[in-house]
């Protein structure tokens, strides 16, 4: 089990400040999406959590535990981090990849465990990537590209994933399938997901919490009926809109108008 | 692990024609013998222990060195044109112990060799604050762009000693040229050493390069400590680098060249394909130095101008190749 939250966290960088006296506590075993216009620093948030950036003041915690002071090591054995178009080294296969993710399980006397080969295994085949585990990442499609960098995170074997972003430059398909697994993740092996969306409808479908990032701060959480209401988006984003009810999903549909003027 | 055993091979077998090999060339029972057996009246003996042996091993360690750190700085900087030559490392290490060869040239040759292993700390850390500052921080371009700067500054601070100091002239030469020939083994076993334990150094970092090599980010979420890793690489780029330069002066491409055809040839980690890039090094800057000490005879091509004529025409087609790099440039 791993819970992670922010308390009171301030931090940017050189000069400008980014996140301000920010509160936040993310759900255990569910998907939280965090959304917000851009430099609203929903990434800088979530980089903060993965303990990339080390705070101004306030803390970030894992288990209640501030975690710039925990080994970062054993954070890495609770929390994985897929950071926004990571590049892969040239020539990498995919099953090299995967195995990256068992870097915190290893150690100086125990190199590669059966452990490690069981889990690389099961990464590739929850992701669909047993058949192109030699191919070189290089070589593969932008949507299995991605795949491959979360089979690396599943490899990884945390309670926790987060993500940035996880389907930027993938077409509709492409996105939906990354989702699709995420929820497969969350669902049947109980991860807790935290990821920066900003698709507002896809996040809407796939969030089981979602978190409104604007200047710095959260301006609302709850559940996407809650966050995302015509009041709301216009705060947030500054978008003019209509909220409807997705005939399909019952999860909320924003239509935005942009310079047309409402019918 | 096939490619990396003919690797081993290929290498041996240089070693063997580089002690071979020369103006008088001796078969491989005279060479044999001469290991073997240490007779003071066998006069070919006598010449194989005292300048083949030698220079051999100098070519061998020097090679070795000059590759694993174009290697480790390929990966430190993500950056496929880093190398301890176009970065201006082996452009301080020369400067600094050639400025100390001219105006001390009473101090002897270890304060010259700290000078060497100095002036590569210097420069990595001149790169590095230029290439860190203003826009584009850290950027490939940036690097190189620096990289370049100050190679072109050290180089003619080095060149500026040869105008200043006639008398040191030869010494001067020998380094700025690049020469395995003529060193005392007793002067350049401690940076045999160095050299050494350095290349060994790289094996227990190995798994976190591979990590490292997927980026910042990616290594700092799978827990590499990324900071202290980088600066262990940093200070073994400079023991590399030193170490080489000291002991065979300024020679070029092999840093650059020789990680590039290992990456060609090997799977991409780290624990083989720097053994790859040791033994390739080894054998390049070995065949270097033979063909160098047997086309002009009796006068000898310095083995940095050799490696140049082998290197550009196999980096020029490289890139060719490539279109242009590399993918992660």
């Amino acid at each position: 089990m791993a819970t992670v939250s922010a308390r009171a966290l301030t931090l940017g960088y050189q000069h400008q400040r980014i996140l301000d006296e920010l509160d936040v506590v993310l759900p255990e075993r569910q998907i939280s999406v965090l959304v917000g216009s851009n430099g609203c620093g929903k990434s800088t948030l979530l980089k903060a959590l993965a303990r990339l950036l080390s705070p101004w003041s306030g803390e970030v915690c894992l288990n209640g535990v501030d975690i710039q002071t925990r080994p970062t090591r054993e954070v890495a054995r609770l929390l994985s981090l897929l950071p926004q178009h990571p590049v892969a080294p040239e020539g990498m296969t995919v099953r090299q990849l995967v195995s990256l993710g068992r870097y915190p399980h290893q150690s100086w006397i125990n190199q590669w465990s059966r452990e490690d080969a069981r889990q690389v295994e099961r990464a590739l085949t929850r992701t669909g990537l047993v058949d192109m585990a030699e191919r070189g990442v290089d070589s593969l499609s932008g949507g299995q590209r991605q795949r491959a960098w979360i089979a690396m995170a599943v490899a990884q074997d945390t309670p926790l994933m987060l993500l940035d972003e996880p389907t930027s430059f993938l077409d509709l398909t492409h996105q939906m399938e990354v989702l699709d697994l995420l929820r497969d993740l969350n669902r049947q092996e109980g991860k807790t997901v935290v990821m920066v969306l900003h698709d507002l409808n896809l996040a809407c479908r796939y969030a089981d919490h979602m978190v409104a990032v604007c200047r710095g701060r959260v301006h609302i959480q709850g559940t996407p009926s809650e966050v995302v209401t015509r009041e709301q988006v216009k705060e947030v984003f500054g978008l003019s809109c209509r909220i409807i009810q997705d005939p399909f999903f019952h999860t909320p549909l924003c239509i935005p108008f942009g310079r047309d003027a409402p019918p | 692990m096939t490619r990396l055993v003919m690797m081993l091979v290929l290498l041996l077998a240089s070693l063997w024609l580089s002690l071979m090999a020369g103006a008088v060339w001796y078969g491989p029972s005279t060479v044999g013998h001469a290991l073997l057996s240490a007779s003071p009246t066998d006069v070919q003996g006598l010449v194989i222990r005292t300048t083949r042996v030698p220079r051999t091993l100098v070519a061998l360690v020097a090679g070795a060195c000059l590759a694993v750190a174009g290697g480790v700085m390929q990966t430190l900087t993500r950056n496929p044109l880093a190398s301890p030559g176009l970065l201006g490392v082996n452009a301080g290490a020369l400067f600094v112990m050639v400025m100390l060869v001219s105006l001390w040239p009473g101090a002897g040759v270890s304060l010259w060799y700290g000078g060497a292993f100095a002036g590569a700390a210097l420069a990595a850390l001149l790169v590095w604050a230029v290439a860190m500052r203003g826009q584009a921080s850290g950027g490939p371009l940036k690097l190189v762009l620096a990289g370049a700067a100050i190679t072109a500054l050290f180089t003619s601070f080095s060149q500026a000693m040869l105008v200043i100091d006639q008398q040191g002239l030869d010494t001067v030469l020998f380094w700025l040229a690049g020469s395995v020939a003529g060193r005392p083994l007793a002067e350049v076993t401690p940076l045999m050493g160095v050299a050494l334990v350095a290349l060994f150094a790289c094996r227990p970092l190995a798994r976190s390069m591979n990590v490292l090599a997927a980026g910042e980010a990616i290594a700092r979420g799978v827990g590499v400590g990324v900071a202290r890793l980088q600066l262990l690489m940093v200070v073994l780029v400079i023991l590399l680098a030193g170490s080489s330069v000291a002991m065979a002066g300024n020679i070029a491409f092999v840093g650059l060249i020789v990680p590039h055809i290992a990456r060609r040839l090997l799977p991409v980690d780290h624990r083989i394909w720097l053994a790859g890039c040791a033994l390739m090094g080894a054998t390049l800057l070995l065949l270097a130095d033979v063909i160098g000490r047997t086309v002009i005879l009796p006068r000898e091509i310095p083995i940095g101008v050799m490696t140049a004529l082998i290197g550009a025409p196999l980096f020029i087609t490289l890139v060719r190749r490539q279109g242009g790099g590399h993918g992660r440039a």
